[in-house]
């Protein structure tokens, strides 16, 4: 009986561990052309009812300090698995997103840039993020998730860590957790896709949970002995190009990248379309190199990662051309 | 966006004003209305599993919740609430109600929960034992708590239950026995 128990107990081990690992893939190219309204507005909304709703459900014994209302509003926004502004996204009828409806996502499921795969792939057992808009920049929801979620695990970690950090060490600290991360449990061993856009929202939610009670003027504050939540939080100031995997390319493992491959061959057509080549030409202009993106071209250069410029459309279609 | 000053801000004072533009207190009003307008519904859930006192068994369950009105579990959601299973096996039938919290996808079906990525329950479960059960005696009635866990569409359960049985030879079966399970659904 209690061998019996045991190997349950192991199983489940196994299974939440295995489940709790992989964020959502995404697939930017298949929205490619496709019109989706900017919900920035909702998503901003849906952010400061959650904060301040968390905050109140507490005002009867208000946390005694900043760093203890974060927690609250961290229970409120992360969870283990699933986050729940993911969740809420896809059963809204608020945000717009593509696929949206269930003939699109069948046809999502059936294209998007993983579906080509062999039968027991465990990426394909999990629902693959819709692509929304903010502020013009397209992102795969699962973006979302990562700003709130491993965003947490970078402050919980920061928090331990930051005494005796110059600001540099701590960046340089948070992108190697992040990259092992992305190496390991929720990319290449597991999904067999690194994601360096996955870094960016990472390192954009340490930044959004930092500025809850530091800086200048943090996004949580007191008054008449209740917190709440400032109305200053918007995702405009985080989302970039280098949340789009159109944009900012994945690196995959060869077994994944053989597939992959085909699949963005067959946007080659679209990239000099005049919306494909509008929405690079706006991203050009809003691109700025970020702290992510200096510290993967030094893990490329010191050979610990493929050059993520070889996964790039740009390259899959030079190649495409050729051939 | 570079890094921010490492000082935590003592006072926590009330931040400059920012006013509220006519279209955020529009999508503040409209998230709002979305997320308070609750309704109740019903899902329906199903699972196969192996259990070493029913053997082979296949419940089907539904679940009662609230739910925002216009949330759309097609292509997923999450849900809460009570969860009643009925599940004929092999060698028994259980019953059970408790309390269970899921992520899953009704497709088009709407409204039967037919894949549950990540879900759990507890339950108050009765089970009816008979044929070649591995319980002694075979046929008896037992009472107890299960819990199971669903992750990927996988499930694992396991149950702790009391023999209610009273008569011939129930000296030498077990008073309370440990059930485990494993099959596909929720």
């Amino acid at each position: 009986m209690e061998a019996r128990l045991g190997s349950c107990l192991v199983l489940l081990a196994g299974l939440l561990w295995s489940a709790s690992a992989p964020a959502l893939e995404t697939d930017q190219f298949y929205a490619w052309g496709k019109p989706i309204e900017d919900s920035t507005a909702y998503l901003n909304a849906w952010v400061q009812i959650q904060v301040q709703s968390a905050l109140d459900a507490r005002s009867a014994a208000p946390p005694a300090d900043c760093e203890s209302a974060i927690e609250v509003v961290q229970k409120r926004l992360q969870h283990s698995i699933y986050q729940p502004i993911e969740l809420w996204i896809l059963s809204s009828h608020l945000v717009d997103r593509i696929p949206r409806g269930e003939e699109a996502d069948r046809d999502y499921r059936a294209h998007y840039l993983l579906s080509k795969t062999f039968p027991l792939d465990y990426a394909r057992l999990l629902q693959p993020s819709p692509t929304l808009q903010v502020n013009g920049i397209r992102l795969g929801s699962d973006k979302l998730a990562h700003f709130f979620s491993e965003g947490w695990w970078y402050y919980k970690r920061w928090r331990r860590h930051h005494a005796g950090e110059t600001a540099e060490e701590m960046q340089r600290s948070m992108f190697d957790y992040g990259v092992k991360l992305e190496q390991w449990i929720q990319g290449m061993k597991m999904t067999g896709v690194f994601s360096p856009a996955d870094l960016e929202a990472n390192y954009q939610g340490l930044i959004f949970y930092r500025q809850l009670c530091h800086g200048e003027e943090p996004l949580l504050y007191r008054q008449d002995n209740r917190w709440h939540f400032s109305g200053r939080f918007d995702f405009r100031d985080y989302v970039s190009p280098e949340w789009d995997e159109s944009w900012n390319a994945n690196i995959y493992s060869p077994t994944r990248w053989k597939n992959i491959r085909k699949t963005m061959a067959a946007y080659c057509p679209l990239l000099h379309s005049d919306w494909v080549s509008r929405q690079r030409a706006h991203y050009a202009a809003l691109d700025t190199q970020t702290p992510t993106e200096k510290l993967i071209r030094e893990l490329v250069a010191a050979g610990e990662i493929p050059d993520p410029r070889n996964f790039e459309i740009t390259a899959v279609c030079g190649d495409w051309q050729t051939e | 966006m570079g890094l921010l000053s490492l000082q935590a801000h003592a006072g926590n004072a009330p931040p400059s004003a920012t006013p509220q533009t006519a279209e955020q207190s529009r999508a503040l009003e409209r998230v709002r209305e979305e997320l308070t307008d609750l309704e109740t519904r019903w899902y329906g859930l199903m699972r196969i599993r192996w259990q070493d006192t029913q053997m082979f068994s296949a419940g089907l369950g539904a679940m009662r919740v609230k739910q925002p009105r216009n949330s759309n579990c097609s292509i997923g959601c999450a849900i809460q609430g009570w969860h009643f299973e009925v599940e004929p096996g092999l060698y028994g039938i259980q019953a059970g109600v408790g309390w269970g919290k899921l992520i899953g996808e009704t497709g088009r079906t709407r409204r039967l929960m037919h894949t549950v990525h990540f879900g759990w329950n507890v339950r108050g479960v009765v089970l009816r034992t008979w044929g070649d059960s591995s319980l002694y005696p075979q046929a008896q009635t037992l009472a107890g708590i299960e819990a199971s866990v669903s992750i990927i569409r996988l499930n694992i359960s396991a149950g702790l239950l009391r023999s209610l049985y009273s008569g011939p030879g129930e000296e030498y079966g077990d008073d309370w026995v440990v059930t485990a399970g494993f099959g596909w659904g929720f």
